[in-house]
């Protein structure tokens, strides 16, 4: 087996509410290796996004090692985490959260820009090739306002995909869409998986998108209850 | 409930609440400061000129065509103060007298009067005491006024010889007889003060003595009489804010003593009255320039609190829902957001009021207090007029302000509780403002529209002149002035886009990766900084169009005025006029030519060098002896070659022999005439014209020698055909040409010794400092011959240190303005911002670093307000060339051109770092926060 390209070692984390620290996650551990795709779950309160946050790098644990491509985050300066991020993790929002401002070319071609290892020509070349991968190639001059939820959220995708990242991490990717829609998008970031051998860590509320992981991880209160290949076996069992 | 909304917003958007008041208290309280500046100096003047003419607020006299200078006094006083508004009557006599202290003596201005009663006017004693009564021994005390004392050598104890004439009066349609007879009486006083005074005497200088009146009627032999009585009106008349009115009630008080007395036997003046009502005439243009600036000030501040208010409403609208499911009016929301300005209103003005007279009480009245120096002004303690404009401006301001975020407060859908997708749902109208933004030639119109407005003044002012109506001239006048400033910045708004794009060419080309982000936000940012940008380029344009202007008339007041008079001095006759120069320029009828004597004084004067004497203006006719065209004329005559005095820049001839100018005085019968007279008459060099004469059938056949564009000094001979019209057109000649003109022939020859000049131009003698000539010059001419002696040096000077003046006080309201500006991209940068703390989490999400963040929000908010500021800049100094050009082309005068040093790039440095500090400080805590917690608090 090859070594992980997440590793989450006993990690806490607690917040403060008010003047009480309320823990959500109690000693989580969990390996990721490369190409896997990783769903979380559980109900709310289960620490799922908490977790998912730690393993892009946008949030920090209270205690514990998270590893990310070798790199020890929790050690790591704001700006070096902010880099690590724009080159290694391509994040999925529930809420798409695009530039409104920006055409969906603009969108996918501003990590890019931010990164700047791409020419201006290449740069548009590769958003162009994204934008075709994520089915709008006729939709390149429009603005999210003019694109269905589902098609945002393939922006959202290609954005995602920029920089061509090792790791893919999705929060309620599919919550703001539509059945059908969703089904779409899960089959896009699994071809994604498959194809180009991304890791991608997600969470769904949704039992029918967890299908489309190697694997899923069930939380409650903090703590990886579940490590099931079968989600429906691993609830009955949880 | 409505105390709850506020309350609760006063407390969750603090920033915002701050921010809105602290803007309020800047304005208002700038408002009222410059008000009662304003309201403070017109009561300085006010003061000043009561003090100088004197403080009387209506003095009774006799006419000097009366039987008697004096009044009864006894009579009268008891008649006067049984009149509503009369407060009291004192008894004055007044008049020259001469004055014996010693060895020495003089003439002086004495003061009768009653210290009992009188009460205009004030003392300050420098040395003894300020009793006039009699001592044990019958002697009487008097105060004499500085200049007296120290002319006379008057020293305290000192007893002084007061010779007394009672003033002659004259017969109706007569002059006084001269040398009649006058009974004089003399008798002696005890000096026991000297010092100076305000307003007692009615004089602006410190000469005088001061008596008792009784010891003045019981020396003199006078009985109970007065030579005039001071009626003092109720002082209550002048505590209304309208001076105007002040001087008006005050006015009624004086018809009622004229009812009282009769019209034919009594003469009345109202110096104070008269002082206060001139002080508003001179202030009125001023407050409305004020005012005009704090409208456009306080507009940013109105449009700050929209925005802050109206994102208030929009992160509450979901709870506005709720409310209106619950039942509440659409009248209640929009009370809600109502009150909300007004409670911030009140606290923002009510303070601002505040500051602002304190700024005004403990720095200006201080300021005023220590230039009045002998005139000290009592000022009030509130300027009730600064404060009542100041709060009728600002709260008109605040309830335009208020309108929008409480309409939309009020047709706030149900289905924003329900479904706020649905409510919020993009329309067409949204998609379009994606686009990138063109140019919006709505705006354009619009300024074209509202540049027509100033066209009023041509119709409506010289309707207000007729009418006398000042404040109505002040109003229309800068009205005019406004609606150029917002026209021109309408139409000038369509240049920011052009300014945006090369701004951020010049990000772009400084940091790509920025400019790349701010370039897509700016470029599709329609709705949001239309209105700021907008109120920015107001803003910057008023400042840069008045310090151009002022920089233009700095620039070019040498030239102006060296074309204008022509010579380094011009000297004129006693009797010439005082200041109105123009008027004696040319020499008027009423005025004297210099007497012979004197005139060759002055020619061989070591200070000056060359000179050249010019009649007085002729006014003929010119004809072109065929009967076809003729046209009225000024007729110069010069007694000798103006070159040498001349400035060269002075003189452009255009057609003809240059040489001509300096033969013109020792060639009868040649002229110079301009190009506009020459077109007219259709004459060229070497040709005749006529001129009519004094005489009848009088003509004089003279030779045009040459035709000039300019002769500075001598008057007017432009190209311009519009002064055939006018009737200003110049025919230049020599001295006993001018002579042979204005001589009627039935009388004889004319007379060559008869004086003829009535201005003498000079040039100064090498080698001497032209101030210092000018004074020594006024020290020898001005105070013995009452010579007028015009310094065309010191002329550009004083209007030079008027406009560095000027430009203070344009920095003073600049900064104001440009402050309150601030406060706007501030509000419209931290609303912007706040607005896009998803974009910012996201960003940040994605692996922005801080400093990349920073620079987008910095980079936008440069493009927004520099392409603003710049826009305003622009359209400020071409308004100002504009007017500078036209008039220069109208005048027939170069235009040198000037840029304003300090304004405009003090205006430019302020929106760049308000700009920066705007942007960090609104991005501050976004550039701390992690990606993850902006995100959740989404």
């Amino acid at each position: 087996m090859s070594e992980a390209i997440i590793r989450i070692d006993n990690v806490h984390k607690s917040y403060l509410m008010g003047k009480e620290a309320v823990p959500a996650l109690r000693g989580v551990s969990i390996d990721v290796q490369p190409g896997e795709m990783v769903c979380l779950m559980g109900p709310s309160g289960s620490g799922k996004t908490t977790l998912l946050n730690i393993v892009g790098g946008l949030d920090d644990p209270s205690r514990g090692h998270v590893t990310i491509a070798g790199h020890d985050i929790v050690a790591m300066s704001e700006e070096k985490l902010a880099r690590l991020r724009l080159e290694r993790i391509g994040f999925v929002f529930q809420t798409f959260n695009l530039l409104n401002n920006f055409t969906a070319l603009e969108n996918v071609e501003a990590p890019m820009v931010l990164l700047r290892k791409l020419g201006r020509k290449e740069r548009r070349e590769r958003t162009l090739e994204l934008l075709a991968a994520v089915g709008l190639a006729d939709r390149v001059e429009h603005y999210p306002s003019e694109l269905s939820g589902g098609q945002q959220q393939r922006v959202a995708i290609a954005r995602a995909l920029a920089n061509d990242p090792d790791i893919l991490i999705g929060d309620e990717m599919t919550g703001d869409l539509d059945s059908q829609t969703g089904f779409e998008i899960m089959s896009l970031v699994r071809g994604l998986n498959q194809r180009e051998g991304k890791t991608v860590v997600y969470v769904t509320h949704d039992p029918r998108m967890a299908d489309y992981a190697d694997y899923t991880v069930h939380m409650l209160d903090g703590k990886i209850v579940a490590k099931e290949a079968d989600p429906v076996q691993a609830l009955t069992a949880g | 409930m409505i105390g709850t909304y506020i309350r609760r917003n006063f407390r969750r958007r603090k920033v915002r609440t701050i921010l809105m008041i602290l803007a309020l208290i800047v304005g208002v309280g700038t408002l009222v400061t410059l008000n009662a500046t304003v309201d403070s100096y017109r009561r300085y003047y006010t003061g000043t000129v009561a003090g100088e003419v004197g403080d009387f607020d209506m003095v009774v006299r006799r006419p000097d065509t009366a039987p008697s200078p004096f009044l009864d006094a006894a009579e009268l006083t008891p008649r006067l103060l049984a009149l509503p508004g009369v407060r009291d009557v004192a008894p004055r006599i007044h008049a020259i007298v001469s004055v014996k202290a010693g060895a020495k003596d003089g003439e002086s201005i004495f003061v009768a009067l009653d210290p009992e009663r009188d009460h205009s006017g004030a003392i300050e004693v420098v040395e003894g005491v300020y009793d006039l009564s009699e001592n044990a021994d019958g002697i009487a005390g008097a105060f004499v006024l500085q200049e007296t004392a120290d002319v006379l050598g008057i020293e305290l104890g000192d007893p002084i010889e007061i010779q007394y004439a009672p003033p002659l009066t004259r017969m109706k349609g007569r002059d006084a007889p001269e040398n009649a007879s006058r009974l004089r009486s003399t008798a002696e006083w005890e000096v026991r003060g000297i010092g100076t005074h305000r307003g007692l005497t009615g004089q602006n200088n410190n000469e005088g003595v001061v008596i008792a009146i009784d010891s003045a009627r019981e020396r003199f032999g006078l009985g109970e009489v007065a030579e005039r009585l001071i009626v003092e009106v109720d002082p209550a008349l002048y505590d209304s804010t309208n001076p105007e009115r002040s001087a008006f009630d005050a006015r009624a008080v004086g018809f009622a003593v004229r009812d009282a007395l009769g019209h034919d036997d009594y003469a009345y003046v109202m110096p104070r009255p008269r002082a206060v009502i001139d002080g508003a005439s001179q202030f009125v243009f001023l407050q409305s320039l004020i005012t005009m600036y704090g409208l456009l000030s306080l507009g940013v501040v109105g449009l700050l609190i929209r925005t802050l208010i109206m994102t208030n409403v929009q992160e509450q609208t979901r709870d506005m829902a709720v409310m209106r499911i619950l039942g509440a009016p659409r009248r209640h929301l929009f009370n809600m957001v109502a009150a909300e300005v007004a409670a911030v209103g009140l606290i923002g003005i009510g303070l601002g009021i505040v500051i602002g007279q304190l700024v005004n009480n403990l720095v200006v009245v201080r300021f005023i207090q220590e230039r009045a120096g002998d005139y000290a002004v009592d000022l009030p303690l509130v300027s009730a007029s600064a404060i009542l404009n100041s709060v009728l401006v600002s709260g008109l301001v605040l309830a335009i302000s208020a309108l929008a975020p409480a309409r939309t407060a009020a047709s706030t859908k149900i289905t924003h509780a329900i479904n706020p997708g649905v409510a919020e749902g993009l329309g067409l109208d949204d998609l379009e403002k994606l686009r990138e933004r063109r140019t919006d030639l709505r705006i354009t119109g619009a300024g074209v529209v509202v540049l027509f407005f100033p066209l009023l003044v041509f119709y409506a002012f010289p309707l207000a002149f007729d009418f006398g109506i000042l404040w109505m001239l002040a109003l229309i006048f800068f009205g005019a002035l406004l609606s150029l400033i917002v026209g021109t910045a309408l139409l000038f708004f369509i240049v920011i886009l052009p300014m945006e794009r090369f701004l951020l060419l010049v990000i772009q080309g400084i940091a790509p990766r920025v400019g790349y982000f701010v370039r897509r936000t700016v470029m599709r940012g329609k709705a949001r900084n239309t209105l700021i940008s907008l109120m920015i380029i107001m803003s910057a344009l008023l400042p840069s169009f008045l310090s151009t202007t002022l920089a233009l008339e700095v620039a070019n007041t040498e030239t102006d005025r060296k074309l204008n008079g022509g010579a380094a001095f011009r000297v004129y006759p006693p009797g010439w006029g005082g200041d109105n120069e123009d008027a004696f320029s040319s020499g008027s009828d009423q005025q004297n030519a210099f007497e012979l004597d004197l005139l060759d004084e002055l020619r061989s004067d070591p200070g000056f060098g060359a000179t050249v004497g010019r009649s007085r203006n002729y006014r003929s006719n010119a004809t072109d002896g065929v009967g076809m065209r003729s046209s009225s004329v000024q007729v110069t005559g010069i007694d000798a070659d103006p070159r040498p005095v001349l400035y060269p820049e002075a003189v452009e001839i255009s057609q003809g022999d240059p040489e001509a100018l300096a033969r013109l005085a020792s060639e009868p019968g040649t002229a110079i005439i301009g190009g506009g007279l020459a077109t007219y008459l259709d004459r060229s060099v070497g040709d005749t014209i006529q001129l009519e004469g004094a005489g009848r059938d009088h003509v004089e056949e003279v030779r045009i020698v040459a035709i000039a564009k300019r002769i500075g000094g001598l008057g007017e001979f432009t190209s311009k055909q519009t002064v055939i019209w006018s009737g200003s057109a110049t025919v230049l000649v020599g001295m006993p040409t001018w002579r042979a003109l204005e001589n009627d022939p039935t009388y004889g020859p004319p007379d060559p010794a008869e004086p003829s000049v009535f201005t003498l131009l000079a040039a100064p003698a090498a080698g001497l400092d032209e101030a210092e000539l000018t004074r020594d010059l006024r020290l020898r001419y001005a105070t013995k011959n009452n010579l007028g002696i015009r310094s065309t040096q010191e002329s550009i000077e004083s209007v030079q240190e008027e406009a560095r003046t000027g430009q203070i006080f344009l920095v003073i309201l600049t900064a104001l303005t440009s402050v309150l500006a601030v406060f706007g991209v501030f509000a419209v940068i931290y609303v912007s911002i706040y607005g896009r703390r998803g974009e910012i989490g996201m960003l940040k999400a994605i692996g922005t670093p801080g400093r990349h963040l920073l620079g987008v929000f910095v980079g936008e908010a440069m493009v927004m307000t520099l392409s603003a500021t710049l826009t305003g800049v622009t359209a400020g100094v071409l308004l100002a060339y504009t007017f500078r050009l036209s008039e220069g082309f109208r005048n027939e005068v170069p235009t040198t051109f000037a840029l304003d040093p300090i304004v405009v790039p003090a205006m430019l440095i302020l929106m760049i770092l308000s700009a920066f500090f705007s942007a960090l400080i609104a991005t501050h805590s976004f550039r701390r926060q992690r990606a993850i917690d902006i995100l959740r608090t989404l």
